[in-house]
């Protein structure tokens, strides 16, 4: 009802709070300028519903046969969203799609924190059967991944150095880069947890429960990763990202970088301290 | 010399200190030597060693003709790439081979000039450097414990990859005060399991 009020000020009170919300966001740096907002659309809406149903669907796996497919189709459709500047009031510098990530991240250093600190307080209290793990785990094929992890963190950094260039060659060659290495890392972690299940560790045991809990969630984000880069490539491929829009990309590289930290911190816990 | 130039210098003498401080003691195992004395006189044989292996580089630098510099010294990159495997491969059958790699793989400038190319792949070598040095000090047998020193140098690899990659040292204080907001936290409940 306000909104009808102040578009049309006819009154004089109208036009003196018009003229006060003018001074008030002069006030915090911005000129009044246009919006440009995106028109409606009702795929957030099929990827809640999708993403709803995939959820309950690791319990009743039926419903996977609909929350999976309908998650994708919902997420192919934002791929295809405009990105809009936001403006902040608050702390008008910083950006709020930035500091939300940022926000996102200190939340899941918290996540990561506790399952690093129970596989820490476990290790304390069946140093034994840890031990014995030990010397099953296979360090050649974690070095490999984490080398694989470290070369795909740089390959964004200098993507996003190209894009921000306009160089969209050399974006493209770090992004699918990124796109190989990230999928290595999975597949050496397949193979990984594979073997171990050969050798009886189980996610029953002290070591496996841990382990597997553990690993698991890191590979869960790596596979997340994976599939927000195939959806930025598909909008860059689109045009969408040059060097004056590419936020996008970086708020990627930064999720990206911190599955890199935690598996720098996962590596050293699991594989490199005995 | 800029920023680029110090931090590379300084990743290189690191780098020896690192590698001195580390095959050091292993090489005096055998010799009856107090094996903290061996790993302090690698730290420095280490770091002066690096300095002394700077000395051609440094040459290389000043053979090269001087460029023309129009923007601030700090918004350019001490020595291109290009510039750097000419110096090295003097053209040739390895130039062309160069000049694809880097047609595909070295981003332009940027329009402002302002670029972070060499400091990310300073960071790198120095990321690759140290997993390389954390998996020797596991595999091989060291005459200390390990786990301080590996706890150590991961720290050294996250706060890299935090500060350069994901550009904390560049962006507004706000976003690291976020992040680090979530770390007392996170400390505490893994002090409290662990201690459980």
């Amino acid at each position: 009802m306000s909104t009808v009020q102040l578009a049309t000020p006819e009154t004089a009170h109208d036009v003196e709070q018009l003229a006060a919300e003018e001074r008030a966001l002069s006030r915090n740096g911005h000129e009044q300028e246009e919006i440009h907002l995106p028109p409606p659309s009702i795929a957030p809406l099929i990827v809640g519903v999708g993403g709803t149903l995939t959820v309950i669907g690791l319990i009743a796996p039926l419903l996977l046969v609909v929350g999976l497919p309908l998650t994708l189709f919902g997420l192919l459709r934002m791929a295809h969203f405009p990105e809009i500047e936001l403006h902040g009031r608050f702390l008008a510098h910083l950006d709020p799609r930035k500091l939300g990530m940022w926000a996102f991240l200190a939340s899941e250093i918290m996540f990561f924190g506790a399952l690093i600190g129970t596989f820490i307080a476990f290790k304390i209290d069946h140093p034994e059967a840890f031990k014995a793990a030990h010397e099953v785990l296979s360090l050649p094929l974690a070095t490999l991944g984490t080398t694989v992890l470290i070369v795909s963190s740089f390959a964004v950094v200098m993507g996003l150095e190209a894009i921000q260039s306009d160089d969209r060659r050399v974006f493209f060659n770090w992004m699918g880069l990124t796109l190989l290495f990230g999928a290595t890392f999975l597949g050496t972690q397949a193979f990984e947890w594979y073997e171990l299940m050969h050798e009886g560790i189980k996610a029953g045991n002290i070591f496996g429960t841990a382990f597997f809990v553990t690993t698991g969630f890191h590979g869960l984000h790596v596979l997340i990763g994976v599939g927000w880069l195939g959806l930025l490539m598909l909008r860059a491929a689109r045009g969408v990202y040059s060097s004056s829009n590419n936020l996008g990309i970086e708020l990627f590289g930064l999720y990206w970088h911190f599955v890199d930290v935690v598996w720098i911190v996962l590596f050293t816990v699991i594989y490199l301290i005995a | 010399m800029d920023s680029d130039t110090v931090l590379l210098v300084t990743l290189w003498v690191a780098v020896g200190v690192f590698v001195g401080g580390v095959v050091t003691p292993l090489i005096a195992e055998r010799k009856r030597v107090n094996e903290w004395l061996a790993m302090l006189a690698g730290v420095v044989l280490g770091g002066v060693g690096g300095v002394i292996l700077l000395a051609p580089l440094r040459l290389l630098l000043r053979l090269r003709p001087d460029r023309q510099v129009t923007g601030p010294t700090w918004q350019r990159d001490a020595i291109t790439l290009e510039e750097a495997l000419a110096a090295v491969s003097g053209g040739g059958p390895a130039a062309g081979a160069l000049a694809a790699l880097r047609a595909n793989f070295w981003p332009r400038a940027r329009a402002d000039g302002h670029s972070h190319r060499l400091t990310y792949l300073g960071v790198f070598v120095a990321l690759a450097a140290i997993t390389l040095i954390e998996v020797l000090l596991t595999v091989v047998d060291v005459p200390f414990a390990v786990t301080g020193p590996l706890v150590g140098l991961s720290t050294g690899k996250v706060m890299l990859v935090v500060l350069y990659f994901m550009h904390l040292r560049y962006d507004s204080r706000w976003y690291a005060a976020v992040f680090a907001s979530a770390l007392p936290f996170a400390i505490l409940a893994s002090v409290i399991l662990a201690l459980s």
